[in-house]
């Protein structure tokens, strides 16, 4: 079958349109008790009135605040790590088993212990992120710089580069698919660690936001802040995904 | 004294609990500006021999003599190199590709009109912006003989940088290597399988058989050459007799 470009087809707007139209349908028709799934005008009348209100963007930048700082220093951390075992081995070996357990442990499991050590304000939240997303994107730069063509260090190694520069510029340039891969890993992690963030005695936020209204019982606006949160997720992923394309259309200049 | 002498040059490796001599004793007087072709067998010791001249193997015994200075990791062989896959760098335009051996000294941005001049050389001057993704094989293989050549070096080590590619581009590949070896200054130090290619490129013919030198056969004819030509045959002859020898 051909596609033409850029059509409804190819857009990916096809099972979204569907679901929309069955759940506005079904509402109009009353399939469903309106408590239980809130109309589509309801949830974005809620949407509106949020955002009339100041809230939604009071809400979005509290959590986008704890994104960027516990996603930047994660990735920050998680990058550093990676670089310095891959550039001694030796340092991996003793700190693998030690990570593998680590890796292993849900980061919700630890919430009790983080509320006990840092209380309720921002640090828990900021390290439940961390924790969600530091393994998705260490693990991925270990191997993009694992994974490295032999054959080309071997090209720099003919033309003089020593150890550092074959690193700098053979190694490191060949792993940036799989950093930016596992930096788009990481951020979808942390979106999904958000809401269990803000449960730990926040106050504002969408995770927040959504557990205030289910106390509220107001699922309009729990399906609003679920929405907001995909779509932000989304938005950003998109993002990351453009970056990752341009950079391996165009490559690096030098 | 010799231009380039390899001395007894012997490299032993350990497979699974088995020595293999890959090299058993080379003995070589390079002439400055010739055309030196090693062909031979497969496990001859052709590639190793010309991946310790690179520097990315170590021998086990011999040395290597360079204007009459012992060669090593201090003082590496001026060399660039093919190999028989173009190996460029995937994240790189086909400009900063032959501009390689300049990145890590910071010079590759002054250098743009000597990749202009490379690109002509090698027939892609209008690719200085292209990806390699981009390149079919024989594209990709000039590129890679652009790089060798951009750094300058006094010998090129081609490790049968023709072999993965078709007839037809073989063949011009051959025509254009003649070329860039006529027009100068440069020693060439080429592995093939392929005989008529020896022929049809070197001024010298080395065969090797079981790490050891088996022949050495001057090549005095001018380019381009006739390969129906009685003096191309009968030292097509000599060259082949010389690998049958080595059976």
């Amino acid at each position: 079958m051909k596609f033409e470009k850029d059509s409804l087809l190819t857009s990916g707007l096809v099972l979204p349109s569907v679901l929309l139209l069955l759940w506005w349908t079904g509402s109009m028709a009353g399939w469903w008790n309106a408590f239980l799934l809130p109309s589509p005008e309801k949830v974005f009348d809620s949407f509106v009135m949020s955002i009339q209100d100041g809230d939604l963007q009071k809400h979005v930048w509290a959590s986008l605040e704890r994104i960027i700082k516990g996603f930047g220093l994660s990735a920050v951390m998680a990058l550093s790590l990676a670089l310095v075992c891959s550039w001694f081995p030796a340092l991996l070996v003793q700190l693998e088993p030690t990570l593998e357990f680590l890796r292993h442990i849900p980061p919700m499991s630890v919430i009790p212990m983080l509320i006990l050590w840092f209380g309720i304000g921002e640090a828990p939240k900021i390290i439940l992120i961390i924790l969600a997303t530091f393994f998705p994107v260490f693990m991925n730069v270990l191997q993009g710089i694992r994974d490295c063509d032999p054959k080309l260090i071997e090209v720099a190694k003919v033309f003089g580069y020593k150890k550092w520069d074959q690193f700098k510029y053979v190694i490191l340039p060949s792993a940036v698919p799989s950093i930016l891969t596992g930096l788009r890993l990481g951020l979808g992690y942390s979106w999904r660690s958000l809401v269990a963030a803000e449960l730990v005695a926040a106050s504002s936020g969408l995770g927040y936001m959504i557990l205030d209204a289910e106390q509220l019982s107001r699922s309009d606006v729990v399906l609003m802040g679920i929405f907001v949160i995909g779509a932000l997720g989304a938005f950003l992923d998109y993002g990351f995904l453009w970056a990752i394309k341009r950079y391996l259309k165009r490559g690096i200049e030098a | 004294m010799s231009w380039l002498k390899i001395e007894g040059l012997k490299k032993n490796y350990e497979l699974e609990d088995m020595d293999v001599d890959a090299l058993r004793g080379i003995d070589l007087d390079i002439e400055e500006g010739g055309f030196i072709v090693i062909v031979g067998r497969s496990g001859s010791g052709k590639t190793t021999l010309l991946r310790i001249l690179a520097g990315l193997e170590k021998e086990t015994a011999g040395r290597i003599i360079f204007k009459g200075r012992i060669c090593g990791e201090e003082h590496p062989l001026p060399v660039g190199m093919v190999f028989q896959e173009a190996r460029l760098l995937p994240w790189l335009s086909v400009e900063n590709n032959i501009l390689f051996p300049f990145h890590h000294e910071g010079r590759a941005k002054d250098m743009h009109s000597k990749a202009v001049s490379l690109l002509k050389m090698i027939g892609l001057e209008e690719y200085g912006n292209a990806m390699p993704h981009q390149l079919s094989g024989g594209m990709a293989q000039r590129v890679a003989l652009g790089r060798a050549l951009s750094c300058d070096p006094d010998i090129v080590l081609l490790d049968e940088p023709l072999g993965a590619l078709d007839y037809f581009t073989r063949r011009a590949l051959q025509r254009e290597l003649a070329k860039i070896y006529l027009a100068g200054g440069k020693t060439f130090l080429m592995v093939t399988h392929d005989v008529g290619e020896a022929l049809r490129l070197g001024t010298r013919v080395i065969v090797l058989n079981r790490g050891k030198i088996e022949a050495s056969i001057p090549i005095e004819l001018g380019y381009p050459r006739d390969r129906h030509s009685d003096k191309f045959q009968s030292l097509l002859d000599e060259v082949l007799e010389a690998l049958d020898d080595a059976e």
